[in-house]
């Protein structure tokens, strides 16, 4: 790690901070292995942040623990490749793995008190990690948490400091679970839905502490949601899992300027929205997510999919690229100019045979309502 | 119409339940009169009242086995067999055992009739639930047939909220209270939610108070907006004029917070500063004034009354940011004249 100390600016390094190929996690469960993450490839430059965007059940948690190497040992299979700057994190013994978990990679998780420790105070939990990793004495630790506690932006932090988890509110948790994460200055930050047990309010004050931290910090950020409205402002670059597989990869803008997969477009439009009328309808997408010990075959989303056509039920597409020539919008020549994609991220993959927004989807789609399948506003009548 | 049934025969098994119990109660006194010493108190109307209690809970529990249940009821008649136990250690005589055993019996017919009673009226009930139980899960869209044996646990997060609506709606009531039904959901669940109670609203002519956070899914469902801050209505009015033009500023700041689906959308246009007040203490005159980007004089001073600067809209707030800004009272001209 003796590169660690120079100074990189982003976008200058060209080799990725983390590069994860074909990771493929199986929990091997009394009715049958279940596949949680099947293949996923992908890689994030230093300083740049990612976005996971699935439903409950989409492997999306299980990649994180995955690359972090959280998850227990026994029934749990993990395979593929995981280098972090070069490191194999598969190969990781357990030592080498405490060495890594701070300085390296952290992680914020979704309960603020669920990962808090109940019974000890807050400025010990805070400065833990820099007594483990940096061997501070028990005095310095106690003054470098005040500090970090002061930049997360806890009021009041020499009261707060001796204070235990339940005297603080969620908001207030959120961020000392986030001061715990930045402690030791990690190079990449894993958040896993971290402000879904919060207010808006709060969740905006959150997600711009974050922000802030990965600038000043020149953090690489993983941001994992199931809200497309919470990744929207907030990445360079995002991933939309279903059933274990990436379905769609693109950076931010082109997302969505011009998405691919019908499964991020349902995700899209069923968010409610400020600008539509109030008694809108929503457009859902109808059913379950598939049962991951029992997947059809083809397309995981096919029985959801107000495009999917017998093709779509019988041979799972593939992860492929958009070509570049023909954008099926030319929306996305407009908005190139400021938020510029990095052309080493620029990749625009999809796994579909009727992509959204071409002419043969909508033609899937009209024989999906002529069939009978599909309502007019688009919903699949009887998922399966 | 089950009570009318219930009551007729529970008048039955009342008067046996007296008899036994009376048989019971005789002879267990006479054994008990043979004893010295310890069983004194017994003898001296102890055992009568031990005998009386059982009694009791039994008669109670013929006339309400739904609420005993059978287990209960069963504890009791054995309770009754142990006593009786007793009384043959003491026996003296051939007619007395002719008498416990006829008491025996009549005991063990009592046990049955109770069971069975039981039975038939927790399988009625249930029979005569099935029906709307079906009819309620079907508006809720879950199949019936999949879900009725399945423990909770078994269910999704989307449809153990359905599962929820589907309790509430079972009674028919004419008012349900959401209280933060979709903010633990999935967007796409959280959509199907809120169809949901769109549709369930109008078909049975329903009246919902919706609680959340989520303005965007507020504004979804609502006909009229009620917002909150620190136990007081901040501002009342009809959605699509309040999302148009907040008039209080917590409004606005709420609105800002929502996380919008565009990548283009300005970020941090607005913030809500610092922490929520503690409730115990609340801040003097408007309480949202220790956050607020227009805080003056006059709100550290004085409390906003509720008025109605439009058709239709209330807010709670000297200085709108839509309408005009509240008249100064009179008593109040004096102390907050140094403010704007």
């Amino acid at each position: 790690m003796s590169d660690a100390s120079t100074p990189d600016l982003a976008g200058l390094d060209d080799a990725p901070l983390l590069d994860v190929a074909d990771l493929r996690t199986t929990f091997h469960t009394p009715v049958g292995p279940l596949v949680a993450v099947d293949g996923v490839e992908w890689s994030l430059r230093r300083g740049a942040r990612l976005g996971v965007v699935g439903e409950s059940g989409s492997g999306k948690s299980v990649m994180s623990r995955s690359i972090m190497r959280l998850l227990p040992k026994s029934k749990v299979t993990s395979t593929g490749e995981v280098s972090f700057d070069g490191v194999d994190m598969m190969s990781l013994g357990r030592r080498d793995l405490l060495e890594m978990w701070g300085p390296q990679l952290a992680m914020v998780f979704q309960d603020p008190l669920g990962s808090l420790n109940p019974v000890m105070k807050i400025g010990k939990q805070v400065g833990e990690g820099l007594r483990v990793h940096r061997d501070l004495s028990a005095r310095a630790a106690r003054s470098a948490a005040l500090d970090l506690l002061e930049e997360v932006g806890i009021p009041e932090p020499h009261r707060r400091i001796d204070e235990y988890p339940h005297q603080l509110s969620g908001g207030m948790r959120q961020r000392i679970v986030i001061a715990i994460a930045l402690a030791c200055s990690p190079r990449l930050l894993i958040a896993d839905e971290p402000t879904t047990a919060l207010d808006v309010t709060v969740q905006a004050q959150i997600l711009d502490l974050l922000e802030a931290q990965r600038a000043e910090r020149n953090m690489s950020l993983v941001l994992i949601t199931h809200d497309l409205g919470i990744v929207a402002g907030r990445t360079d670059e995002i991933i939309v899992m279903y059933a274990g597989r990436i379905v769609e990869r693109a950076p931010t803008s082109t997302l969505f300027s011009d998405m691919r997969m019908p499964y991020t477009e349902a995700l899209f439009r069923s968010i409610p929205k400020v600008t539509d009328d109030s008694h809108a309808r929503l457009e859902i997408i109808g059913g379950q997510p598939p049962q991951m010990t029992d997947l059809p075959p083809g397309c995981k989303f096919a029985p959801r999919c107000k495009y999917a056509q017998d093709l779509c039920f019988a041979e799972e597409p593939a992860l492929i690229e958009v070509p570049k020539a023909a954008p099926a919008r030319s929306s996305i020549t407009d908005s190139g100019d400021d938020g510029e994609p990095d052309p080493a991220t620029g990749v625009h993959l999809y796994r579909c045979f009727y992509p959204v927004g071409t002419p043969e989807a909508a033609e899937a789609f009209e024989r999906n309502i002529a069939s009978g399948r599909v309502s007019e506003a688009g919903v699949v009548i009887n998922p399966t | 119409m089950s009570r009318q049934f219930g009551e007729v025969s529970s008048a039955v098994g009342l008067a046996g339940v007296v008899v036994t119990t009376g048989a019971s109660a005789f002879m267990l006194w006479r054994t008990w009169s043979s004893f010295g010493g310890w069983a004194k108190w017994l003898n001296s109307g102890g055992l009568i009242l031990l005998t009386a209690v059982l009694a009791v809970w039994l008669v109670l529990s013929v006339a309400k086995p739904e609420r005993a249940g059978a287990s209960g009821v069963a504890t009791t008649l054995s309770a009754m067999v142990v006593l009786q136990v007793f009384y043959v250690a003491g026996l003296d005589g051939g007619i007395k055992l002719a008498v416990l055993v006829a008491s025996a019996v009549v005991d063990a017919l009592l046990f049955r009739w109770v069971l069975r009673r039981y039975r038939v009226n927790r399988d009625a009930e249930r029979e005569r639930a099935e029906p709307r139980v079906r009819e309620v899960l079907e508006y809720v869209g879950i199949n019936p047939d999949d879900a009725m044996d399945r423990r909770p646990w078994e269910f999704s997060g989307g449809q153990a909220q359905r599962l929820s609506i589907a309790r509430a709606l079972v009674s028919v009531p004419q008012v349900i209270i959401c209280d933060e039904p979709v903010s633990s959901l999935d967007v796409s669940v959280q959509a199907q939610i809120l169809n949901l109670l769109e549709d369930l609203k109008n078909l049975m002519g329903l009246t919902l108070v919706f609680i959340a956070h989520d303005l965007a899914v507020v504004k979804n469902v609502s006909d009229r907006v009620a917002v909150m801050y620190l136990g007081k209505l901040c501002e009342v009015s009809e959605p699509d004029a309040m999302f148009e033009e907040p008039a209080h500023p917590y409004t606005e700041l709420l609105l800002a917070a929502i996380p919008q689906p565009d990548p283009e959308a300005e970020l941090g246009s607005g913030r809500i500063g610092g922490e929520l007040p503690s409730p115990m203490d609340p801040p003097s005159g408007c309480r949202f004034r220790t956050r607020c980007p227009h805080a003056a004089q006059r709100c550290i001073d004085e409390e906003p009354e509720m008025r109605e600067i439009a058709p239709g809209r209330f807010v709670a707030c000297h200085t709108p940011l839509v309408g005009e800004t509240a008249p100064v009272r009179v008593e109040m001209a004096s102390a907050s004249g140094g403010g704007s």
